[in-house]
């Protein structure tokens, strides 16, 4: 009993974590049209990032976490007009290859100024608290309640305001878009700042909740780009939910199969519900 | 193009008829010459820098103290050993580079203290192929197979024999359930076997048993896994990362139980990081023989902490080789080859230096070394067929030692 409550908590931290990444990439993918890995390792990025501002501010934890989630929005926004604002009208495959070596690019700058060995933050170690029979300790219920504010935030921001509005647009019909005065550009500059701060955010909590290495974001790769197709490509919502199906199924694997099998489950789970639901699994 | 035809055209008849005369006058008198020279060249190939950088100083130290105390006491043969240093760099290719300097440049008749099994794989063909006798401190179990080609040794027990140790340590606390946590890499799951084996034949039971992949991050649901049943400890087959990981679950998850892990995956920096998660812990690390008369050696060495199973097993190499060559009267790697297992092992006399020995197999006796890692009896493949273990327990953020296992055999 103790272990199948245990399993849904950890569950749902993994699922917490992945869905903020997960998300980027699915709205990068559903606007830009290309596969952007090089959102997996702005996870990297932000993690250490933090580590680094914590050495040299001695803020409090959160101010920190925000502190390298920004600025992964604004290394994604300068990357995205540097590198790939050239490629623009070249078609997918230039930028899916400048996506794979701006990934590795990234991990190496990770690698050349901190190394390649384990780290930790300096935060305490905690005991768990106990939820209404579940254990779970603060630092990593803070991290689901704050995964969990931050996707409700995007939701609004898509939902309601204007940016949303031309992201939804752009979207659709980037044509038409551009014909009703979107300025596809603008929309291209803030999804990518919004997709690095989820990035960034998602690596450093990856980080409190494991440790840091130079591979946090590669390690994410698979299952991040699972989740975003499970949710049906550019949807806030289907992304969460597939975040937490995965989190849970790849959990809830242990009690059948050895967990060196638990990163084939996201695919498993993948083209299962995929042949079910073939536009993912919140098509209209 | 046409310095390699030059190069062709000198390797015509005449100059091979050539090359053949004067090998056949040169031969003899080279090999007189290194008779007559009168030390004996021996490689030292041990990790300087590199990931091994934290081991390869102090074996060195030990070593060139053992080649002192051998050439102050006249030497085999009456000849001084003359080390050959050489840093393998922890890296294969960099080790094969330097074993072949040592094989063909420096003529030496043993390499001794390469340190990774990476590196010990990658340089034994060089010093097979020369005859020459290698011997490391390399724990990997396949490295069996390398030595049943001859000439290569190591004072390293075999990971299985880690297996044993942590089985061994198991039955004398009187725990019968078992949890094991392996990393998913051939070398835990070798061990994990004769853990396994070992622990079952002393009427214990492995109730739980889960594998886990190198690059994973997250353990809180293996962990909690191992705890299922109630096992009386949890044994942890892996490296620095996962160990750390599994750990902290288990911290955060308030699960307590035992935690056996190899003392290799855990640093006193880890340690550190982990605090209270930390507490308790066992490790289990290969020995030195702190009674044998032959660690002194070491205690002088290294004061602040003599613990030194690498330094100590390096020690004994030196004296090894020195006593074969004795046995031998003869210096060359075959004759060395001929006589490691006799001057290591039982029948003969114990002696714990190189002094006692030759004193003994001078006056036709022969002769059990007794080492400052422990008995060092080499069996047909060249692997100890027993070795000293220290148990030790995180206690207060230090590593505190708290008994040994003795004499545990395959």
């Amino acid at each position: 009993m103790f272990e199948i409550k245990q399993y849904l908590v950890s569950g749902i931290l993994i699922g917490a974590i992945w869905m903020l990444p997960a998300i980027g990439i699915s709205l990068i993918y559903a606007v830009l049209r290309i596969p952007h890995f090089a959102f997996a390792e702005f996870m990297t990025l932000g993690a250490y990032l933090a580590l680094g501002f914590a050495a040299a501010t001695g803020l409090p934890f959160p101010a920190i976490a925000l502190l390298a989630a920004v600025s992964c929005g604004l290394a994604a926004v300068i990357m995205d007009q540097a590198v790939f604002r050239p490629v623009r009208q070249s078609g997918v495959l230039p930028a899916m290859l400048l996506s794979l070596g701006a990934m590795l690019i990234l991990q190496n700058i990770v690698r050349f100024f901190w190394g390649n060995g384990v780290r930790q933050y300096r935060l305490p170690l905690q005991r768990p608290l106990d939820v209404f029979g579940f254990n779970i300790t603060p630092n990593h219920l803070a991290i689901i309640l704050v995964s969990g504010a931050v996707v409700f935030a995007l939701y609004v921001l898509l939902k309601w305001t204007r940016f949303g509005r031309e992201v939804r647009a752009t979207a659709n019909n980037p044509e038409l878009a551009r014909v009703t005065g979107v300025e596809p550009e603008r929309v291209y500059l803030g999804l990518n700042g919004v997709a690095g701060i989820l990035a960034g955010l998602g690596g450093v909590m990856m980080a409190v909740y494991t440790s840091l290495t130079p591979l946090v974001g590669w390690n994410s790769l698979l299952p991040l780009f699972a989740i975003a197709l499970l949710g049906g490509l550019g949807r806030v919502g289907g992304a969460a939910l597939a975040a937490l199906v995965i989190g849970l199924t790849s959990e809830y694997s242990l009690m059948f199969i050895q967990s060196s099998y638990k990163n084939a489950i996201a695919f498993v789970v993948l083209a299962g519900l995929l042949i079910l639901r073939p536009r993912g699994l919140v098509a209209e | 193009m046409t310095t390699r035809k030059s190069a062709y055209a000198l390797t015509s008849r005449r100059t091979i008829l050539w090359g053949m005369g004067l090998t056949v006058m040169v031969g003899p008198m080279a090999r007189n010459m290194a008779w007559a020279a009168d030390d004996i060249p021996i490689g030292i190939l041990m990790p300087l820098t590199g990931a091994g950088g934290i081991a390869g100083p102090h074996m060195l130290k030990a070593a060139q103290a053992a080649a002192e105390e051998v050439n102050a006491a006249g030497g085999p043969l009456g000849r001084q050993l003359r080390l050959i240093v050489e840093d393998d760099q922890t890296d294969p290719e960099a080790a094969v580079k330097a074993a072949r300097k040592l094989v063909d440049v420096d003529k030496v008749s043993a390499v001794l203290g390469t340190w990774a099994s990476g590196v010990t794989i990658a340089v034994a063909p060089v010093t097979q192929a020369a005859k020459v006798v290698e011997m490391s401190t390399s724990g990997a179990s396949r490295i069996t197979e390398v030595q049943k080609k001859g000439y290569v040794y190591r004072t390293e027990p075999d990971d299985l024999l880690f297996g044993k140790a942590y089985a061994e340590l198991a039955l004398k606390r009187g725990w019968k359930t078992a949890a094991v946590l392996g990393l998913n890499v051939p070398f835990t799951a070798s061990t994990v076997e004769a853990f396994r084996q070992r622990f079952e034949q002393g009427g214990g039971k492995v109730i739980n048993y889960i594998t886990y992949n190198p690059d994973q991050t997250a353990f809180k649901a293996e962990t909690i896994q191992a705890f299922q049943n109630d096992p009386e400890f949890i044994h942890i087959s892996g490296y620095e990362p996962d160990v750390t990981g599994i750990l902290r679950a288990a911290y955060e998850s308030n699960l307590k139980k035992p935690f056996v892990v190899p003392a290799f995956a855990m640093s006193s920096d880890t340690i550190a990081n982990l605090g209270p998660a930390a507490e308790g812990v066992i490790l289990v690390a290969e020995g030195v023989d702190e009674k044998a008369p032959a660690f002194a050696a070491i205690k002088k060495l290294f004061p602040g902490d003599s613990y030194q199973p690498h330094p100590a097993m390096a020690y004994d190499m030196v004296n090894l080789v020195a006593l074969a060559i004795e046995a031998a009267k003869d210096s060359s790697g075959e004759a060395i080859n001929s006589k490691l297992k006799s001057v290591s092992g039982p029948p003969g006399t114990e002696v714990s230096s190189f002094a006692e020995g030759a004193k003994v197999l001078r006056e036709g006796g022969e002769v059990d070394y007794r080492g400052a890692s422990g008995p060092i009896d080499f069996d047909e493949n060249g692997n100890i067929v027993k070795s000293n273990f220290r148990i030790a327990e995180v206690k207060d953020g230090k590593i505190v030692p708290v008994g040994m296992l003795e004499d545990v055999v395959f």
